[in-house]
């Protein structure tokens, strides 16, 4: 299994760090940790053939703001585009963007239809959505019918968004799993995370080096990255959007649920077998969840849920509903490299 | 695994009933009364060994759990098996259940919410069980309350249960004779994608639920559409979904599921007396079931 991994895919020697940032997340229950962002021209590893990596944007590329899930009623549109623009990049609100009904920015139908829009267009060359919250999963049988690798184009967002990215990857593009339009507050100055995301979106490649967490298991792996918040990638097993596959790193974060109900999705994955044949875990943050009368912490159940398997296991990688939300493209390999010293993921 | 269902034989007077714990701490007052009302039925109740287990939330480790549940399935002087209460843990058992000779000592298993997986186990094994009463259910009213009346009917081998419940206005008429199978929907869904999975094309599903948001239940159907289940069902049956508030798109969760089946034609039942609230009627596993709703009643047979 490892070796067919390793021969449909290339390691290239990484070019010398263009830049590094060092930023230090915000204490938890756990320690508190440090990650530095190394970005690299090239990528590293080339992902498998018939999967696509969209294309780097360039200067006055087009990017698209959509709200597929959640209400955006009251953001301010006009700064998130001033925030995308201050890269070099145009910008287009989607038509409903800023639309309720309900819950919902917009109805099904007009969520699909933004979406839908933004990605047939060949303008646009990402679409970076608003907000998650919860609805992304209504518009998946309709987008799954377009001709997405026709148009590939990255795709942006994280919590429910992932949902969004199981389709992205089941049509084998690669997207990216970070900040979105909420998180973009100032175009000066942008948080690390914000700007990794816009570095990724030009075309470098980010390597993090994370510091080493108690829990981890060491290891050095390369797989397919895949994830998400974990409540809505578990809405998606059984179901054509399944992204929790064998022999894939799979990431996973979540926020407000109870430890009970995190090991209960883990325990479907034990009972079919997948969680015994990842090729790595990594775990961004969970936060709003606090210990309970069987386990110190979500980290802790986690743990004790892979205690029988070998691959790496990272915690603590800030990627999630916490401060700093580090971006991961999904879809493409990821080199996993777990030791004494710290976390390196590699993309 | 196509093998007949095993319908589990009627229980003899004076039969040995295992109440034991496989997933929450259980509540001794609920678990003393329900067995005195089972002893003054002719029957004898005896705790399992960990029946008031404490470990965490669990009521005992797994492997005391498991201990438990397996020395209860494996004793054929045990006729019928009653869990105190569901809470969460049971799905730590299945895999370790799962290769005892479970059909060469097929016997009644009694519970609902958590213990859902252990239905689902069942099923897979082709043994009919008992989505019904606990601890708590049997002994209202001092074992007076039409839940355990129904449970013993079914334990001292009535033919057939029937029920025939008020209709409801989002209900959708129509008549399906298929296996009846269902149980907490949360508990369930996580066994999806698992050798345990239930929820299946061409069954009448019952659920019910409790504490879950309704986009949260909104989510696990929309899993259901998407996997193919939900637009294949032969019925649809639900019963109380406690706690979930109304919210800014749905009324209720009852419109919210409604809405959800709109585009199927299958027989809808609302508000059936199972779940978390005051009632638990017992419905059989797997058992060829036919429900007939019409604008008048809604009626719910199954021929043991």
């Amino acid at each position: 299994m490892q070796r067919l991994i390793f021969a449909s895919m290339t390691l290239l020697l990484g070019v010398a760090a263009a830049t590094a940032q060092v930023y230090d997340t915000p204490s938890d229950t756990l320690a508190d940790r440090r990650v530095i962002i190394s970005l690299n021209e090239r990528a590293p590893l080339v992902p498998a053939e018939d999967v696509i990596v969209p294309p780097a944007l360039q200067k006055g590329d087009l990017v698209a703001i959509v709200t597929p899930a959640g209400e955006a009623h009251g953001y301010d549109f006009n700064r998130i585009a001033r925030v995308i623009e201050a890269q070099g990049f145009r910008t287009m609100i989607a038509p409903h963007a800023a639309a309720r009904n309900g819950y919902y920015g917009g109805t099904a139908d007009q969520r699909g239809s933004d979406l839908e829009a933004a990605l047939l267009n060949p303008e646009v060359k990402a679409i970076i959505c608003s907000r998650g919250g919860y609805g992304a999963v209504h518009l998946l049988d309709r987008l799954d019918r377009l001709p997405l690798r026709d148009n590939a184009k990255w795709l942006v967002g994280f919590s429910d968004i992932s949902a969004l990215h199981a389709l992205m990857n089941r049509h084998g593009i690669a997207s990216i799993h970070g900040p979105m339009g909420v998180n973009m507050k100032s175009e000066s100055n942008p948080t690390p995370s914000v700007q990794t995301l816009f570095d990724i979106l030009k075309g470098q490649h980010p390597t993090y080096t994370i510091d080493a967490h108690r829990l981890n298991r060491e290891g050095y792996t390369i797989g397919t990255l895949v994830g998400g918040n974990l409540a809505v990638i578990d809405g998606l097993v059984g179901t054509p959007y399944n992204v929790i596959r064998p022999g894939t790193v799979l990431f996973i974060e979540d926020v407000a649920e109870p430890v009970y109900k995190v090991e209960r999705m883990l325990y479907r994955l034990k009972l079919n077998g997948v969680l015994g044949q990842l090729a790595g875990l990594i775990v961004g943050d969970f936060t709003e969840a606090g210990p309970d009368e069987n386990y110190r912490s979500m980290e802790a159940m986690i743990r004790e849920m892979v205690k029988d398997y070998d691959y790496p296991v990272a915690f603590g990688v800030p990627a999630g509903h916490a401060r700093v939300n580090v971006p991961l493209m999904f879809g493409c390999p990821v080199l996993l490299d777990v030791s004494e010293e710290g976390t390196t993921i590699t993309q | 695994m196509h093998r007949p269902l095993i319908i589990p034989p009627a229980l003899r007077p004076g039969a040995r009933i295992a109440i034991c714990s496989p997933a929450g701490i259980a509540r001794r007052e609920n678990v003393e009364a329900a067995m005195e009302v089972l002893r003054r039925n002719g029957y004898r109740p005896e705790l399992t060994p960990h029946a008031f287990g404490v470990s965490g939330s669990f009521s005992g480790t797994v492997d005391e759990r498991f201990a438990d549940l397996r020395d209860a399935i494996l004793n054929p002087e045990i006729e019928a098996i009653i869990c105190s209460r569901g809470g969460y843990g049971a799905i730590h058992l299945l895999d370790r259940l799962d290769r005892l000779p479970l059909r060469d000592n097929a016997k009644w298993l009694v519970g609902f919410s958590d213990i859902s997986a252990l239905h689902a186990l069942m099923h897979r094994h082709g043994i009919a069980s008992i989505h019904g009463p606990m601890a708590k259910h049997i002994s209202a009213s001092g074992g007076c309350n039409p839940d355990f009346r129904a449970l013993n009917a079914i334990f001292c081998g009535a033919p057939a249960v029937e029920y025939t419940v008020d209709p409801h206005p989002l209900n959708r008429p129509g008549i399906a004779c298929a296996p009846l199978q269902g149980g907490n929907l949360a508990v369930l869904q996580a066994l999806v994608a698992t050798p345990y999975d239930l929820l299946r094309p061409d069954t009448i599903l019952f659920i019910e639920d409790i504490g879950e948001p309704i986009y949260k239940v909104e989510r696990m159907l929309m899993q259901l559409r998407m996997s193919g289940v939900l637009p294949r069902l032969a019925g649809l049956i639900v019963g109380e979904i406690t706690g979930a508030e109304p919210d800014r798109n749905h009324p209720s969760v009852e419109s919210m599921i409604r809405q959800m089946v709109d585009p199927y034609d299958y027989p809808v039942t609302f508000n059936f007396p199972i779940g978390h609230g005051s009632c638990a009627r017992p419905l059989i596993e797997s058992l060829p079931t036919r429900l007939t709703v019409t604008p008048s009643e809604v009626r719910i047979e199954c021929r043991v």
